[in-house]
């Protein structure tokens, strides 16, 4: 489902603007509800891990939609940016803000982490990824039965540098495309490519295959 | 390695790791094999690179599959003043049962937290929350909650019960209604719930609690 979607992000756009210009209420909604569960799991993923008692993603990402709501006139008049990836972009930032008001000070380690993206996402964090892997209401039984190949992806995936762990936090945690990768990066795309085909032929050595 | 860092390998391969993410997530298991064949210049990178993602996405799955199945109706009939009719639908995080009160002689719907959820302390205060938001909310469209207790350690909620289908039948048949009608349908709800935008809640898959519930004509009750 997904993937049409992303290889063809830009008919998405195209709708939204077109229906959304046209004064159609529910056109945001739906493109919403399309993307949500990439929207979804990228919040879990980039959610900082100390914040997690108090903040639940499923906020952070009805927060976003309403900053989105009000940001859409914005976007509607220079679209830059593939509809989902500036609703990504929207939620990312209520994320960054999320992170601000609970962390403050403490935002330095991912301050810098930051600085890896054009945009202000904050960076997938390995504790993040191995709760990706582990799932989250997994019983400890049902993981142990695959406890093994995931601890193995796990290990590898936080033995990589932040630049590898980020492209393929995007393109295999979060899903996006090969051209959405690029854009959320800032890259071109063949860049992009090259930085992904790297990461994972690293990510290959540290799993010692 | 692509020979002498060409860009039009790199471009090639990341590609194919794309088609083959792809693949792999709507459930085929592509060989290795069979993309060596087909591409043999690239087949040493081929072979380093799509085990690889193989595995992350394998290991991925291993969420989906080993998701438990959906939990059993609780083996009691009565919890407390409740006496437990049917099943009406379950989500993420709880089944809804229609029950009589028995005390008060009327029909409910009660939603009992999952049983899976049961010693996760934070599902328990977001069901709680749930709850207590649902009963601040004084609109038609809207069920009204009627109380919050618990049962042997079980929290549940007491709602009006509703006869009609619920709002995931609605969107998922176009051909009663547009989809967009839906999302109409629950706007006046919207307003009434300060900024928040009238929308399924995104922790539940299917909203099939009937938090919002559309009646046979397809108008909100």
């Amino acid at each position: 489902m997904g993937t049409a979607v992303m290889a063809d992000g830009s008919s998405g756009t195209h709708q939204l603007v077109g229906r959304a210009r046209a004064g159609d209420p529910a056109a945001l909604g739906d493109l919403f509800a399309r993307h949500r569960d990439r929207l979804r799991r990228m919040v879990d993923l980039r959610l900082d891990r100390r914040v997690r008692g108090r903040v639940d993603p499923s906020d952070v990402l009805q927060d976003g939609f309403a900053d989105a709501a009000g940001k859409l006139p914005d976007y509607l008049a220079d679209p830059r940016l593939p509809a989902f990836l500036w609703l990504r972009l929207v939620v990312g930032e209520r994320l960054a803000k999320v992170h601000r008001t609970h962390l403050g000070t403490q935002m330095r380690d991912a301050a810098l982490e930051v600085s890896l993206y054009r945009a202000p996402l904050p960076a997938a964090s390995s504790a993040a990824l191995a709760a990706q892997l582990l799932g989250k209401h997994t019983s400890p039984t049902e993981a142990a039965v695959r406890a093994e190949q995931m601890l193995r992806v796990q290990e590898a995936v936080n033995a990589l540098d932040p630049i590898d762990r980020e492209i393929i936090a995007l393109r295999n945690f979060e899903e996006l495309s090969r051209a959405e990768a690029a854009q959320a990066l800032g890259i071109e795309e063949a860049a992009a490519a090259k930085r992904y085909v790297r990461a994972i032929k690293r990510l290959k050595d540290a799993l010692g295959g | 390695m692509p020979g002498q860092d060409s860009s039009r390998d790199y471009d090639l391969l990341d590609r194919l790791v794309e088609e083959f993410n792809d693949r792999f997530r709507r459930g085929e298991r592509p060989s290795v094999h069979e993309y060596c064949e087909k591409y043999p210049a690239l087949a040493d990178d081929l072979r380093d690179v799509l085990p690889a993602v193989a595995q992350v996405e394998g290991a991925k799955d291993a969420r989906a599959d080993d998701l438990p199945a959906p939990p059993p109706p609780p083996p009691v009939a009565q919890m407390g003043d409740f006496h437990i009719l049917r099943e009406v639908g379950h989500g993420g995080m709880g089944v809804v049962y229609e029950a009589e009160q028995v005390s008060l002689g009327r029909r409910v719907a009660l939603k009992v937290l999952t049983q899976r959820l049961l010693r996760d302390a934070k599902q328990r205060r977001r069901f709680e929350r749930e709850a207590r938001a649902a009963a601040k909310l004084h609109h038609t469209n809207i069920v009204p909650v009627h109380g919050y207790g618990e049962h042997d350690g079980t929290p549940y909620y007491v709602m009006q019960f509703i006869h009609g289908m619920g709002l995931d039948v609605v969107v998922e048949e176009p051909a009663r209604m547009a989809p967009t009608a839906a999302h109409r349908l629950c706007s006046p709800a919207a307003s009434n719930s300060h900024r928040r935008p009238c929308w399924p809640h995104p922790g539940q898959k299917t909203p099939r609690n009937p938090e919002t519930r559309v009646a046979h004509t397809g108008r909100p009750v």
